[in-house]
């Protein structure tokens, strides 16, 4: 019987525990690292730092053509 | 025949939409750009602006496994500042070019499979309406989690075709050359995402892309570190790398590429939902001509500010960066809005 309520308090503190991890830290929105919250840096010389040029229609005038 | 569709429907919908959710998401968009001529880039002084504002309907939790979007972007360009040259070398304002263009449409939709262990994602992107830069642009995605996700490996493949105007370059011979009027471009790029302890985790990201017929192709590798200091400020650093592949030729009067860059946000959390941030990015890109054995090398300062807050079935999201370089200082607002009902 202690040996069940030692397993089962073990589980709901586990429970418990994981699910502090889950919202609180590491899957918090901030702590997300595909999006971005504030926005990528502009490339001004080369446009390595963009996926494609131009592909909301608009240039970039001093990258490369 | 359309009873018998009707009654498909019936029966088949609600088994299909139980449990889903629909969002409604519109965003406002613009930037700009004050640049100086670059030795070499050929490149007038210019400005760069650009507005957008996107409608977005999605349908999350579609059977469970599902969610679809779709969306419309209206565009305003500015081409002011796109120079076109001629064969003879006279350059002239693409928006002095054709017919005087006000605004754009380009049209996007996504379609997202998800479980509990992996996900798969395929988006379509148009453009909708006549353009300089008319585009179509097909992205896929994979990602599977191992171990209650604490570990994820993804991997991203994106191919556009896109065409820009007719225009004309000195190449370093000398030589009248005309651009490329109808680029391709490929890009993949794979990453690794691991719960390092309950307040950290890491992302590494490699990726490779290439414009055919115009760039040699790139590599890059990005690590992105997130730690939680406490409840509620969150840390984020960032290193990466991109470079061109110097065994392959150049197609144009440039020469070839590199960057690194490095950033560092903060998040603040005063109330549940609420997330402020502020970042300070450096960038520092550099071509080398090896045609002339020079270097030019560029260093860009952008401080990001970013504030999201979600109230009830409301999301409103607002983000804006400022950056400073030698060549250029210029900055970009973005707003969005969404409604899940």
């Amino acid at each position: 019987m202690i040996r069940l309520l030692v397993l089962v308090t073990a589980l709901v503190v586990g429970c418990a525990s994981m699910s502090d991890v889950e919202r609180g830290y590491v899957n918090h929105p901030a702590m997300e690292l595909k999006n971005r919250l504030t926005p990528a840096s502009q490339s001004v010389l080369t446009n390595l730092n963009a996926v494609s040029q131009s592909s909301a229609g608009v240039a970039c005038a001093t990258c490369a053509h | 025949m359309r009873n018998l569709c009707s009654l498909i429907i019936i029966l088949v919908w609600p088994q299909l939409s139980w449990g889903f959710s629909q969002q409604f998401y519109t965003q406002y968009q613009m930037q700009s750009a004050l640049s100086q001529p670059v030795t070499t880039a050929n490149t007038s002084s210019s400005q760069v602006k650009r507005t957008e504002h996107t409608y977005e309907y999605r349908i999350q939790n579609l059977g469970d496994i599902a969610s679809i979007a779709s969306s419309v972007t209206v565009l305003q360009p500015d081409y002011s500042s796109y120079i076109v040259r001629d064969r003879q070398g006279n350059e002239r304002r693409l928006s002095e070019i054709g017919k005087k263009r006000t605004q754009e449409y380009q049209g996007m939709a996504h379609l997202t499979l998800a479980t509990s262990s992996h996900s798969a994602n395929l988006r379509v992107t148009s453009s909708l309406s006549d353009s300089p830069f008319k585009m179509q642009k097909i992205d896929l995605s994979f990602e599977e989690g191992f171990f209650n996700k604490s570990t994820l490996l993804g991997v991203e493949y994106s191919y556009q075709q896109q065409v820009q105007p007719l225009s004309y370059f000195i190449d370093r011979d000398l030589a009248t050359k005309a651009r490329a009027v109808t680029i391709n471009t490929s890009s993949i790029a794979l990453y690794y995402e691991q719960i390092i302890s309950k307040k950290m985790k890491n992302l590494v990201k490699t990726t490779s892309t290439q414009r055919l017929g115009e760039r040699p192709r790139n590599f890059g590798i990005e690590d992105r570190l997130g730690y939680a200091l406490t409840r509620h400020i969150y840390l984020q650093g960032m290193a990466g790398y991109i470079s061109e592949d110097e065994q392959s030729a150049l197609h144009d009067e440039r020469g070839y590429f590199n960057l690194a860059k490095g950033e560092l946000a903060v998040t603040y959390e005063p109330i549940y939902d609420l997330l402020l941030s502020v970042s300070y990015g450096l960038l520092i890109e550099s071509e080398y001509e090896p045609r002339t054995d020079t270097k030019t090398k560029v260093g860009t300062d952008q401080y990001g500010l970013g504030f999201q807050y979600s109230y009830g079935d409301w999301r409103f999201q607002l983000t804006g960066a400022y950056y400073v370089a030698q060549i250029a200082n210029g900055g970009s607002v973005l707003g969005g809005i969404t409604w899940t009902f």
